[in-house]
């Protein structure tokens, strides 16, 4: 992410893209203050809702908590904000275990001055401007984005994906391979094209590999 | 805060912490797994314990100060 001072000396602040750093924070949240770092050397889901107290939301928070246990085997955490106060987001939490008999464990920021949100891109004011939109930031250890997923405030997020998408990134980083469409854990995983003709001679007559052609081919991990 | 209330009373989780701290300096990571809690929560806690005088940083590890052994460890 990059700042950039125009002639009038206003502040232009870029929104984080992919492999761009995450924008540092410090964050009231409902386990007290945090900050980015503090979730260095592990993988971070960040996501932000429209408010408290409605139903889509209601049922993601539902849906991010029955994710948790799988998400924390694989080394990642999960950070919830809205513009919201601490107190609403503890009354919610409170209320959904009423009522839905689901504990959140994961944290919620109180981001009642917007700083957070700005920083990340999680408002569109033509849908809303004082509302985060449904923001997904997955950030790796180093605390670089890797990638990021909005949906509209009508729609509630397939939680399936946000998984199938953080296993794929980890899975890509550890064999250095690439992923198809649609692709599952255990499935065959793309190898990087050959980048010279040498090697993709040599790759075609590869049997642990399964080959269209030099750019083409998949194996099981 | 969350660790330390107005009345000064520590929270579960920061008692779990300065136990696991009162006789050897341990890095958030080591505590993490020994107390089973998530790491970002060790490590916010440590800033706040720290400024408290609950604890003091070696290094990258933290150790109990002798005001939170003569308070809360007994």
């Amino acid at each position: 992410m990059t700042n950039i001072e125009n002639a009038g000396q206003e502040e232009v602040r870029s929104l984080p893209r992919i492999g761009s750093p995450a924008p540092s924070f410090t964050a009231k949240t409902t386990h007290g203050e945090l900050k980015l770092e503090d979730y260095k050397g592990q993988w971070l889901i960040l996501f932000s809702h429209p408010a408290d107290f409605t139903p889509v939301c209601t049922t993601e928070f539902i849906g991010f908590q029955e994710m948790y246990p799988t998400l924390r085997e694989k080394n990642t955490e999960l950070l919830g904000l809205s513009i919201d106060s601490v107190h609403s987001h503890i009354a919610w939490v409170r209320n959904i275990e009423e009522k839905f008999g689901v504990e959140i464990e994961f944290p919620v920021i109180a981001d009642l001055t917007m700083d957070v949100a700005h920083k990340f891109g999680m408002i569109m004011p033509d849908e809303s401007d004082t509302e985060t939109s449904r923001a997904v930031f997955i950030m790796d250890p180093e605390q670089t984005v890797r990638a990021i997923i909005y949906y509209p405030s009508a729609i509630g997020r397939n939680m399936d994906e946000i998984l199938r998408l953080l296993t794929a990134l980890q899975t890509a980083d550890e064999h250095k391979v690439a992923m198809p469409a649609n692709w599952r854990e255990g499935e065959r995983v793309i190898v990087p094209p050959a980048p010279t003709q040498e090697l993709a001679a040599e790759r075609m007559k590869d049997d642990s590999l399964e080959c269209k052609d030099f750019y083409f081919c998949t194996k099981e991990l | 805060m969350a660790c330390v209330t107005d009345k000064g009373e520590l929270s579960q989780s920061a008692i779990a912490i300065i136990e696991a701290v009162k006789d050897e300096a341990k890095e958030p990571a080591q505590i993490a797994s020994e107390t089973k809690l998530p790491l970002f929560k060790v490590r916010s806690s440590m800033r706040e314990l720290e400024a408290n005088n609950y604890v003091k940083a070696e290094g990258d590890a933290y150790v109990a100060t002798d005001f939170a052994k003569a308070r809360i460890i007994k």
